[in-house]
């Protein structure tokens, strides 16, 4: 689990009061009243039934509209569900009949945080701060690192707080000041070599959440460290986060002393991160729940409602309609699934995945021709596209170009088994060598599309 | 050659690990399954309106038997190719030389035997339903018709001409009668003996070359895999389809697990091919079969190879469908569930 999600599960777990050591035990029989309604919303969640959580979240709200308690509950659990306009909506209410609860304002900056606002976010950080006593804000503000380290150990509250006012800063943009703050609160110690730490947890396959943070306080701790602040982009990429791994990768290219890393740096961006065409945060933050009701939940029309609303806010942003393709494909509707992928292209012409996936769909339905085009414009964009050479080769085979079926095959081969050994490759591997023996066969060659490269499968 | 080798492999695959114990009769208007041979008098069922569905037991075989009597013996000499008749061919012989029509019941019969309830899974009258309609789809002289048709409709006369020369020369029958004979019930035992004394006494480095390459041009294990997954996918859509709507599974994702059937499959379905071939075409010389392996990797033999599948698979993949709607329909899934509580568990088929 990564960062952002552990304080979005976090927050979660806040809103509807820390349930997770009482749902454990049975709920307490309180009726309809708005306080069981909440009980039993925290319940819901905790034993993974989000849709009855936040069913029963608006009944407590609607019981109870003035009920702080019952709003934030309701404002939790929408947000988690990607159902912000009603999140908003529930803090906004939270907030006004509780104007100085520094909870609301932590939830409120949180959220924030997640559709992008990131000054209110900051700012509602500020107000929290300001309630406190002067002496505890300058002491809080100014006092040295030593001095932070141990007050920030002793209460993790303030350590959260310190925390996502840096993932704000970062997000937004702002590299320098969260790099600042992390110094300022002991975050990060000066001297300290974070990139070697964290390639060492990586190398001994540590919890990807502890590797993920090591990355992170590299990324804080060691402005010049470029290959973990690159690494951090692309596992932040992988988990969909857009908008934070295009800045990490784009930092990592331009501290990078290296032509060929500056070049694949750039590369990456465009054809990963969508180049010219920015994500807004919205849209990524819809997206990366959508994948949660698809994926985990199996909320096929949830989900395909967050895709098309993050499509309307970022309409070049590529992932959302390979995500639409294979939910028209779970259908049994292979058109529109097809439709769906190259609406992605347009939307998107640099998106290799795109057209990876594209020329994968078109494979399968054993149009040939076109499943060629869009494969060959894949390993164009992306040339160790390993699954994508393998796959363009089958279109090749299939309308008789031996020596393309060759060439593409022995490329990725080569490719495959410089990086990761034979395993991924022994089918494909296997059948060259027949036909190189035999001549052509009666069936066509396979086409795994194996993990050679970290995360390059999950666009 | 290929559907000798998908028919043998779909039979090995289809019969129950302890199929030599289980005997089928009908009572009254109920299919008793036992382990027990049935009471004196008692007729063991057949398909209505086909042959007998034989339960062929290790002991029915005897093991001395050759493999082909009508094959001539091996030779080291040159392959016979010659042509017996250099008349026109036509679309009926060759499929019927290629061993297509003579090999089509018997496959009919194993494909159908797939969606018959294993013993006590069904009351006598449902399973007495879904016989009748295995019976009526699984009928051999329909799907052959569709078979012509798509060679019809595919095959040029050059390329039938091909195919003529070699299912016409003495060879050419010698091949089929081998894969005819190999694809009886009876044969089974024998390639389950066969195959087990593979892993003490391996075949030559030359024959598993010839045999490779024999899998290779005709991608036998390819039409089995694709031809079980047929039959596979069929019901699993057919089950589907009848479920109530909230808790019905999509279409694509029943493809997405027919899809990694297949990756499960592959393995198994390639080593009994490979050992199928072997013994199917053991009475040939290596000059034999690697004359079998040329006409099949020829135009005409690709062409043959192509057709023929493509049409096979659709005529299966047709019947195999309207085969599980209507058993789906006539024999609810809750029904086989309620049965199969009731009576305990069966064994994996």
């Amino acid at each position: 689990m990564k960062r952002c999600v552990i304080v979005t599960a976090a927050v979660v777990v806040l809103s509807l009061g820390g349930a997770s050591a009482r749902a454990q035990q049975p709920a307490p029989s309180l009726g309809d009243s708005p306080a069981a309604l909440v009980e039993r919303a925290r319940a819901a969640y905790t034993q993974g039934r989000y849709h009855d959580a936040l069913a029963t979240a608006r009944r407590a709200a609607e019981a109870a509209p003035r009920s702080v308690l019952a709003q934030l509950a309701r404002g939790g659990m929408a947000e988690f569900m990607g159902e912000f306009d009603e999140a908003a909506q529930a803090y906004a209410q939270a907030q006004a009949l509780a104007p100085s609860d520094n909870t609301t304002r932590y939830r409120m900056a949180s959220f924030a945080t997640r559709v992008g606002d990131y000054d209110r976010a900051l700012r509602e950080l500020d107000a929290i701060l300001a309630t406190q006593p002067k002496a505890a804000q300058l002491f809080f503000r100014w006092a040295p690192p030593f001095v932070q380290k141990p007050l920030l150990k002793r209460s993790p509250a303030l350590e959260q707080f310190v925390e996502l006012q840096i993932d704000i800063l970062m997000e937004k943009g702002d590299l320098a000041g969260a790099r600042r703050l992390a110094h300022r609160h002991a975050i990060v110690e000066p001297g300290r070599d974070y990139c070697a730490e964290a390639n060492v947890k990586k190398s001994a396959r540590g919890s990807p959440d502890e590797v993920f943070k090591a990355f992170r306080l590299a990324a804080l701790g060691q402005p010049d460290s470029a290959d973990c602040i690159w690494w951090y982009g692309q596992w932040l990429t992988d988990e969909g986060y857009m908008r934070l791994g295009r800045l990490m990768v784009e930092e990592g290219t331009r501290v990078t002393s290296a032509a060929s890393n500056k070049e694949s740096g750039q590369r990456f961006v465009r054809i990963r991160l969508g180049g010219a065409r920015p994500v807004s945060k919205r849209a990524e933050s819809l997206f990366m729940i959508a994948t949660q009701r698809y994926l985990r939940d199996g909320d096929v029309e949830g989900a395909a409602r967050l895709f098309d609303e993050s499509v309307r806010l970022s309409p070049t942003f590529a992932r959302p309609y390979s995500y639409k393709a294979r939910l028209a494909l779970d259908d049994g509707d292979r058109e529109a699934a097809v439709q769906w992928l190259r609406r992605g292209v347009e939307a998107d012409p640099e998106s290799w995945r795109t057209w990876h996936n594209l020329g994968r769909l078109l494979l399968a339905a054993e149009r040939w021709d076109e499943a060629g085009r869009a494969l060959a414009r894949a390993v164009e964009l992306f040339p160790d596209d390993v699954g994508g050479r393998l796959a363009l080769a089958r279109a090749l085979y299939a309308v008789g170009d031996w020596d393309g079926y060759r060439t593409h095959t022995e490329y990725a081969l080569g490719f495959a088994r410089n990086l990761s050994g034979k395993d991924g490759v022994k089918e494909p591997a296997d059948f060259l060598a027949k036909f190189q023996r035999w001549g052509p066969g009666a069936t066509l060659p396979p086409t795994p599309d194996p993990r050679v490269i970290l995360g390059w499968n999950r666009d | 050659m290929k559907l000798a080798s998908t028919l043998v492999v779909i039979v090995a695959l289809a019969v129950p690990a302890h199929a030599g114990d289980v005997y089928r009769w009908v009572d009254g208007d109920a299919i008793v399954y036992s382990d027990q041979p049935p009471p004196d008098g008692v007729v063991v069922t057949e398909m209505p309106g086909r042959k007998a569905f034989a339960v062929v037991t290790a002991a029915d075989v005897p093991d001395a038997a050759p493999a082909l009597e009508a094959a001539p013996p091996a030779s080291s000499a040159e392959p016979d190719l010659a042509p017996v008749s250099m008349a026109p061919a036509t679309v009926d012989e060759i499929l019927e030389l290629s061993g297509m029509r003579p090999q089509l019941p018997a496959f009919a019969t194993a494909l159908g035997a797939e969606y018959l309830p294993r013993p006590g899974q069904l009351g006598g009258r449902d399973g007495a339903r879904v016989a009748q309609i295995v019976a009526r789809q699984f009928v051999p002289e329909r799907m052959y018709a569709a078979i012509r048709e798509d060679m019809r409709r595919h095959v040029d006369a050059k390329q039938l001409a091909g195919m003529a020369a070699w299912f016409r020369s003495r060879l050419g029958r010698k091949v089929t009668a081998l894969e005819i004979a190999a694809s009886k019930p009876e044969a089974g035992p024998k390639l389950a003996a066969f195959a087990a004394a593979l892993k003490t006494s391996p075949a030559r480095p030359a024959r598993v070359e010839l045999v490779q390459r024999l899998e290779w041009v005709t991608g036998a294990s390819q039409e089995t895999t694709d031809l079980a997954l047929a039959v596979a996918g069929s019901i699993a859509r057919a089950a589907a389809a009848a479920a109530p709507a909230e808790r019905r599974a999509r279409v694509g994702m029943i493809e997405r697990g027919i899809d990694e059937m297949r990756g499960q499959m592959a393995p198994t379905i390639a080593e009994g091919v490979l050992a199928q071939m072997l013994y199917v075409y053991e009475p040939l010389t290596d000059a034999e079969l690697k004359a079998y392996v040329d006409f099949l990797a020829s135009p005409p033999g690709r062409a043959y190879g192509r057709v023929a599948h493509a049409a096979l698979l659709r005529v299966v993949r047709e019947v195999a469908d309207r085969t599980a709607v209507e058993i789906v329909r006539a024999v609810p899934p809750q029904r086989w569930a309620t049965a199969q509580k009731t009576a305990g568990s069966t064994p994996p088929r």
